[in-house]
């Protein structure tokens, strides 16, 4: 709709008295409601923020700046994007225009697409269901140690160059390997960054399955405020058709900024560190609409940054306490080149474990514990002291699993050779192995199960058991053939 | 600080100021005689010569009634400022007409209007021929479409079954 038919069908209209881009202060406009969309003389959009008496403060949604006295009319919609599979392998900005990309099924004239209101009351109650199937994402400290469930929304925070992004890129993939659709958000990331993570998803072969919805710098404050909106209904999209989808919003620490600037310049009151009084409900509710539902499932990683591993940040804590759980991507590990550099003991999962059968259950109990008692080991070490032949074998089967759980991005491991892999460490199989050459052992398992049917069901039987004992005794009695197929040679 | 009561400007919109244009032009010759306000000379001359010869005098009654020293360029600074504000603080009635309208019938429009309303204004007319006649009002944030093309478009659209038959 263009300015004159607005202007004909409201029979309202504002004249724009203050310019504070992006936002913009109109007089009149008598009924206009907040969120709705507003179009300005020169056709450019807006939509409302706040109201007060005589005063509508409006974000102007476009890079053109709009003049002083220029007139604005209602629309009497609030913002929607156009949503479905044709947007599927397309990088799309947050008013769901194409930037990059053309879709498999091709673009589609503007009569047969069908478009969604972005900000939407989260799913009832009644729609949701239990969360029962696990989420692997391939990485193995993820899956063994904090396990997520399909639908749960699990906060990724750490400081910043971390491999929180390589992560997230590295569990997308696994996600779309296994028949997911990927929804990928970029909140406030540079082109550059959005172009690498589109060729990321083309090079690995995954992006007939991925949108990536790119909230770039240079689109202004209130375009980019949009971003994980937008995401979030596209992945509802994908849910209500009966597809499961994987959501990662990268990162809602620079959005809660953008939108603090908003208000900010809109002249609402600042709350704590200056952010807007609904800062945590606009979260909640945007988290909220992730989950598992009767149709399908919308996973959702968001991510947050906190410095120096400071979880007690406002934006930080708010978001811990939305989501059912958090991976703490912590900066020490990362200098000690751990990657992930994900800290076990301190990532939280609450619906994850739900998802895990006895086996699995069993295996995270035991590592755990015995991370726990590493960890102290190691804390003794330090002093020069004559370790027991206990402690030593301790603080050596613990720098094996560690690097056992060090993974380079996208070389997601199977589940089912994660299990192995661990169970040979347990056994200290690779007491005198180098750390360094465990990734290789790794890698060729990996290969032999994923090329090699026997193999994939050789390994896939052995893992059929209900306790880790179980598993360790299992795979001592074929310990020789594993090693085998790893590629160490024995003596 | 001079308390400037409501009526200050009263004169000055009801003989000067009718149409937008008006308004910006008494605000432009304001911000000339504010800029040549420390310049040597008497003030009472110099709004005789910045000003337009009717606002001039409106402008010294104005000054007179709200007790403002002619001769002190700060206070009449001050008075300038306060004025210009409520200037531009005018409501604006925007109105569109089929043609250009002399001054007379300018003047008549405000006419009604003010009796209409009862309240300060002034009018914004623009032309636009493609409407035809009657008139396009925007007033307080409130459309009204009066026009004679709006009208036949309405006719048009709903007697469009009838006029098939015929042709």
């Amino acid at each position: 709709m263009d300015y004159e038919d607005c202007l004909e069908q409201f029979k309202e209209y504002g004249v724009v008295e203050e310019i504070r881009y992006p936002i913009v202060v109109a007089s009149g406009l008598p009924e206009v409601k907040t969120s709705e969309l507003v179009v300005f003389e020169n056709g450019e959009r807006g939509q409302v923020m706040t109201l007060s008496p005589g005063k509508t403060a409006i974000a102007v949604l476009s890079k053109e700046n709009v003049a002083v006295g220029s007139k604005v009319a209602r629309t009497g919609v609030a913002m929607s994007v156009p949503v479905g599979k044709h947007l599927l392998g397309a990088v799309v900005d947050p008013l769901g225009e194409v930037l990059l990309g053309e879709s498999p099924s091709g673009r589609r004239s503007s009569s047969q697409v069908t478009r969604s209101l972005i900000d939407i009351r989260p799913p009832k109650i009644s729609e949701r269901r239990r969360i029962k199937e696990p989420l692997l994402t391939g990485t193995s400290l993820v899956d063994l140690l904090v396990p997520l469930g399909l639908g749960q929304r699990e906060l990724v925070v750490g400081s910043r160059k971390t491999g929180k992004t390589a992560f997230l890129l590295s569990a997308a993939v696994q996600q779309a390997r296994l028949g997911k659709i990927i929804v990928y958000a970029l909140i406030g990331k540079s082109i550059i960054e959005v172009r690498q993570v589109y060729e990321f998803f083309k090079e690995e072969q995954v992006l007939e399955q991925v949108v990536v919805v790119a909230g770039d710098l240079n689109s202004p404050a209130s375009i980019v405020n949009f971003t994980p909106f937008t995401a979030m209904t596209l992945a509802e999209n994908f849910c209500s058709q009966g597809n499961n989808v994987f959501v990662v919003l990268d990162d809602l620490t620079t959005h809660a900024k953008l939108y603090r600037e908003l208000s900010l310049v809109a002249k609402r009151f600042p709350g704590r560190d200056s952010y807007p009084g609904d800062i945590f409900y606009l979260h909640g509710r945007l988290l909220e609409r992730a989950g598992n539902f009767t149709t399908g499932s919308i996973s959702c990683l968001p991510v947050a940054e906190a410095s120096q591993n400071d979880l007690t940040d406002f934006i930080v804590s708010n978001l811990i306490s939305i989501t059912d759980g958090h991976l703490l991507f912590d900066e020490n590990l990362f200098i000690q080149s751990h990657r992930p550099a994900i800290n076990p003991l301190l990532s939280v999962t609450r619906v994850g474990r739900q998802t895990q059968d006895v086996l699995r259950q069993d295996v995270s109990r035991h590592l755990l514990s015995f991370i726990l008692e590493y960890e102290k080991n190691q804390k003794f070490s330090y002093f020069g002291e004559e370790l027991s032949d206990k402690v030593r074998r301790s603080i050596n089967r613990g720098s094996k699993l560690q690097a056992i759980f060090d993974q380079p991005v996208s070389q997601a491991v199977p589940f089912p050779v994660q299990l192995v892999l661990v169970s040979l460490t347990w056994n200290d199989v690779f007491y005198s192995d180098p750390s360094a050459r465990l990734h290789g052992y790794r890698l060729n398992l990996v290969d032999r199960y994923q090329n090699d049917p026997k193999i994939a069901a050789f390994i896939n039987d052995l893992v059929k058991v209900t306790s880790f004992t179980e598993l360790t005794a299992k795979v001592k009695l074929v310990e020789g053939k594993i090693l085998q197929l790893c590629g160490k040679e024995q003596s | 600080m001079i308390a400037l009561p409501e009526e200050t400007y009263t004169s000055l919109i009801t003989n000067n100021i009718l149409t937008i244009t008006d308004l910006n032009a008494a605000i432009a010759s304001l911000e000339a005689l504010e800029s040549g306000l420390y310049k040597s000379g008497k003030v009472a001359e110099k709004i005789e010569w910045f000003l337009p010869e009717n606002l001039a005098h409106s402008f010294r009654e104005c000054l007179e009634s709200n007790k403002v020293d002619i001769e002190s360029p700060e206070q009449v600074e001050h008075f300038i400022a306060q004025v210009k504000k409520e200037l531009r603080a005018t409501p604006v009635i925007s109105l569109k007409l089929a043609f250009s309208p002399r001054r007379k019938f300018v003047t008549k429009l405000a006419d009604w209007w003010g009796r209409q309303l009862g309240s300060q204004f002034v009018l914004d007319v623009s032309v636009d021929p493609d409407i035809l006649g009657g008139v396009e009002v925007m007033s307080g944030g409130k459309f009204h479409d009066l026009t004679v093309s709006r009208r036949l478009k309405e006719l048009v659209t709903g007697g469009k079954l009838l006029a098939s038959r015929y042709l």
